[in-house]
């Protein structure tokens, strides 16, 4: 750990402990070991966790009540105490619209061991001020999702937290029973990382880039990133326009002054975004043709870039040995069957890691070589049935919504019930000889399936040619 | 394996050449099968309007004597189609079956004889639907007006089967041809009233005026085929805002659409709700039936209720204890009212919970471990609602705690159906901003599931009168009215013969 790093963690949070320091484990010390030690371990480590976490959070406190759970036996104990995925969004949302970051903040407590009783909140307009001034004055790391709902979910990591994050992030590219590359850490090589999305922002990918900075690029210059800042108040604010769009009622939308400045520059820079993520391809490959680097993004983005940089003739751009990460962008089926090969050939990497996680996780699980994701030990994934939310077996091949309790979250409950769509296999051994349960490439959510024909379901963006949207943000 | 059949009923014709297979959306993985719409289509649309005029030599009087009859016919103990129409009921829908069993055996009571007349009356007028009716205009001439009857599609909704019921009656009220299309969470009910009809009359004209069909909802294929002017005047589609959104695009010149979307209704109740305890309980139970009456699966059901309590402390425990009486009453409901949804909202729990976690700004009153039985009763501890509005089903309500009750007209919008209000005078106070806002309907606390029973309007508007054409025969006289290629002397001749 860098100097600047532990100060930082040891004057103000807690320290990183045994089960957070897993993600430092070799991976041929995370995936050997057999089931049964692996679920005793996994006991153990849960009623610690749930020991530690009871008498400091409130809402585990309450949750623990309502389901009449008073100690943890066996692992699907924990299944009643995992919250529902809505929980970190469960806020009233006029605490945001009114600038009530006080009780905004004292909601936020309750999910939280990080004491914020001292923070001052007062002086916040908006939540990116209301995060930004939690980061200064706190080790709280909150991390808000992209609100498709319309509704931000804050979830409140810590400095501990967003550092297992990256340190499991960045350990995809480690082989098992193979030779690898280690990145992250004191003494690893470093290289030049290039990873066409917004560099500014309060999500999960925005707090690792002061770390690969630290950890991984040879110095701050060489992080290669879009120079666009993502606006939890303009994400969330898009989010209820499209809500309100779904429902055709933009009634109750009203924008300041300010808002509508804002949201026209927001539309504006997504409208580019795509082309300045191919002239970006054109600025960096002045710097970095031909040498060695590890490249990252969405797969749809990687896609888009590829086929435009193919078409202009651009092809192997860089060096040998260089490695790549990709996860998600199939949302909508927007990828190729071929999507990786175009990839390959335009970037020249042949190498790319693949890993499956979420706002929700602290862990992340890289893809295995026979491309399923192996679920680490510090990860302990359950299925539920989708419409009774009973526990299904946790033997066999079987699909369901994934829950699992994160042993990697320190300072908030790991606990939580997804809406991904997952077939584990629980016990089949792998053939690259990684054990433990691995899940199934084919994740898909269930919101739409579950819930039904009627409910709103949610284009990607907002759309732009509705004339209620123009009249609101035409100039007056 | 297709655990029912569900046949195709084409005007008096039962059709059972089951080939495509459905999922129930109500039974988790259980399926139907029936008869593919699309090898039917030529048969199931009504190639000319000309078709109606069977209908036309019959009197209402026959109209009536037939709907009577077909009531009596559709008796829980003796009708197998209706028998398994409930059963299925039972398996599909969200309804508790104490509740199904209350509306199998009440709903067909609508057909009785003397309800039939009020209805027509009430929402149309019997005179228009049976002949001419002539209004004279102050220059002599007169006009005629006639409700005819149309062809039309019924889109109709599964949540609560007795909407089935509702359909007949405005279709035969109307004289007109209807092809139902039934949800897939109930496609069965409309079906048993179909066959019926032809087990008791199968020659009738209003037999021969009813097709049933199940498709999916958006299947372009057959609705392209369907929703054509020369084939239909109108669409009657129940439904949400996607199904909705979807139909219109079939919509041009010669096709209405009489839309019934989804609504949501609320209740306001004045400080007067508290001004003793026995006033309390006593409220507090009727709002507990406009909230979980019918499982709270039908539109007219209470979600978010408001109370007069005020929003300091004391204000507050007023509401807290209301919002426990209400949660009370609901377990005490009659079983025919309530009883308990079949399934529970997962994501609606889940929402519960986090609720219950942030008690300065909720409280949720329920039974923890039966939670997706009994429901729940949200007291939001400040005056706002909760952030889910749309999802509260299954008999969970949201208290909200006012200064000023008319404060929540705020939160009135097109959507509002039903507005139960206590007191009496101040539902007169509100009705005239109420109606303003969009609320539709206002009625007494206690009274939201039973509604009208049809002789008012509907959503705001009147479906009855919409699925009529209306035909004018304008009268005139040329010895009276003076007309256009007459020259001034003539018209003068005229005039000074009428002075």
């Amino acid at each position: 750990m860098s100097e600047a790093l532990q100060q930082e963690v040891s004057t103000q949070a807690p320290e990183r402990d045994d089960l957070s320091n897993m993600v430092d484990l070799s991976s041929e010390e995370l995936f050997s070991m057999e089931k049964g030690e692996l679920e005793a371990f996994q006991l153990k480590a849960l009623q610690r966790r749930f020991g530690e976490l009871l008498p400091q959070l409130k809402s585990v406190r309450t949750q623990a009540q309502i389901a009449n759970i008073t100690q943890i036996n066996a692992l699907e104990d924990v299944v009643p105490l995992l919250f529902s995925d809505s929980v970190y969004k469960g806020y009233p949302v006029s605490l945001v619209e009114k600038a009530q970051f006080g009780r905004l903040t004292q909601w936020l407590g309750g999910y939280t061991t990080i004491d914020l009783s001292a923070a001052d909140v007062s002086h916040c307009e908006g939540v990116d001020s209301w995060i930004d001034t939690l980061d200064a004055q706190t080790p709280l790391r909150i991390v808000h999702t992209s609100g498709t709902s319309g509704k931000l979910s804050f979830f409140p990591r810590s400095t501990i937290e967003i550092f297992s994050y990256f340190r499991n992030y960045v350990k995809v590219h480690e082989g098992f029973r193979a030779p690898g590359i280690r990145l992250g850490h004191p003494g690893d090589e470093r290289l030049p990382w290039v990873s066409p999305v917004p560099r500014r922002g309060r999500q999960m990918r925005h707090r690792c880039f002061p770390l690969m900075e630290e950890y991984v690029v040879p110095s701050p210059d060489q992080l290669y990133t879009l120079d666009y800042e993502v606006s939890a108040d303009l994400v969330s604010l898009s989010g209820r326009i499209r809500i309100a769009q779904a429902k055709g009622d933009m009634s109750k939308i009203a924008l300041s002054e300010a808002q509508r400045v804002a949201l026209l520059q927001y539309m504006a820079d997504l409208e580019k975004r795509p082309a300045d993520a191919t002239t970006f391809y054109d600025a960096v490959l002045e710097k970095l043709a031909g040498r060695r680097i590890v490249a990252g993004g969405y797969a749809n983005l990687l896609q888009e870039i590829s086929l435009s940089g193919l078409a202009k003739g651009m092809r192997n751009i860089f060096g040998d040995g260089s490695i790549g990460q990709t996860g998600g962008g199939n949302k909508e089926g927007a990828l190729r069957p071929d999507w990786l090969d175009l990839v390959k050939e335009f970037t020249g990497i042949q190498s790319w890691a693949r890993n499956y996680g979420m706002s929700e996780m602290v862990t992340i699980m890289p893809m295995g070589d026979e491309g399923w994701y192996h679920v680490p030990p510090h990860l302990i994934p359950f299925l539920l049935d989708p419409t009774t939310g009973a526990v299904l077996p946790r033997e066999g091949v079987v699909t369901g919504r994934l829950a699992f309790y994160d042993l990697l979250a320190q300072t908030n409950w790991g606990g939580i019930i997804s809406g991904d769509k997952v077939t584990i296999d629980w016990d089949t051994p792998s053939p690259s000889g990684r054990k433990g349960p691995r899940v199934r490439a084919d994740i898909t959510r269930y919101s739409a399936e579950v819930t039904g024909e009627d409910k709103i379901t949610c284009a990607a963006t907002i759309d732009q040619t509705d004339d209620a949207l123009k009249a609101l943000l035409a100039a007056g | 394996m297709p655990t029912f059949k569900v046949p195709l009923i084409i005007r008096g014709e039962i059709i059972e050449d089951y080939d495509v297979e459905f999922e129930n959306r109500g039974m988790t993985g259980h399926l139907f099968s029936t008869p593919s719409v699309k090898k039917y289509i030529n048969k199931l649309v009504a190639k000319s309007p000309v078709i109606l005029e069977d209908l036309y030599r019959i009197s209402f009087d026959e109209i009536c004597d037939y709907l009577d009859e077909l009531k009596s016919r559709l008796d829980l103990d003796t009708n197998v189609y209706w028998r398994e129409a409930f059963e299925v009921a039972c398996l599909s829908s969200n309804l508790s079956r104490g509740v199904l069993e209350a509306i199998f055996r009440n709903s067909p009571s609508a057909l009785a004889r003397e309800n039939v007349r009020q209805i027509a009356e009430a929402r149309i007028g019997i005179d228009y639907l049976e002949g001419w009716v002539r209004t004279s205009l102050r220059d002599g001439r007169a006009i005629e007006v006639r409700a005819v009857g149309s062809r039309a599609v019924h889109v109709i909704a599964g949540n609560v089967p007795v909407v089935p019921i509702t359909t007949l009656l405005r279709n035969a009220m109307t004289r007109s041809d209807a092809i139902v299309k039934t949800p897939s969470n109930d496609p069965v009910t409309m079906g048993a009233i179909a066959r019926t009809m032809i087990e008791m009359a199968p020659d009738h004209p209003l037999t021969r005026h009813l097709s049933v069909a199940y498709w999916k909802g958006g299947d372009e294929e057959v609705e392209e085929a369907i929703y054509r002017p020369q084939h239909i005047e109108r669409i009657v589609a129940w439904g949400g805002f996607a199904s909705i959104k979807h139909i219109t695009k079939y919509l041009q010149p010669g096709i209405d659409l009489i839309p019934l979307e989804p609504k949501f209704s609320t209740t306001l109740i004045g400080k007067e709700a508290l001004a003793d305890d026995a006033t309390m309980r006593d409220v507090a139970r009727r709002a507990a039936a406009d909230m979980g009456g019918f499982d709270q699966e039908a539109c007219s059901n209470a979600r978010v209720m408001f109370l007069e309590s005020g929003t300091d402390d004391e204000g507050i425990a007023a509401a807290n204890k209301f919002g426990q009486l209400v949660f009370e009453a609901v377990q005490n409901l009659p079983l025919s009212t309530s009883g308990g949804p079949l399934r529970f909202d997962p994501v609606l729990k889940g929402e519960l919970e986090s609720l219950s976690h942030q008690d300065d700004f909720y409280r949720v009153f329920t039974d923890w471990p039966r939670v997706e039985r009994t429901g729940a009763v949200i007291v939001s501890q400040f005056p706002e609602q909760v952030d889910f509005p749309g999802l509260l089903y299954g008999r969970v309500a949201n208290i909200v705690p006012l200064d000023n009750i008319e404060d929540a007209l705020d939160s009135f919008s097109a959507a509002t159906k039903a507005a139960g209000v206590f007191p009496d005078d101040l539902r007169t106070r509100l009705r005239d901003k109420g109606a303003l806002m969009g609320g539709q309907n206002f009625i007494p606390v206690g009274y939201a599931i039973v509604g009208s029973g049809g002789a008012a309007p509907s959503d705001g508007i009147e479906p009855e009168r919409r699925m009529c054409r209306w035909a004018v025969d304008l009268r005139a006289d040329p010895q009276v009215n003076p007309g256009p290629w007459m020259h001034s002397e003539e018209i003068a001749e005229i005039l000074a013969r009428r002075a």
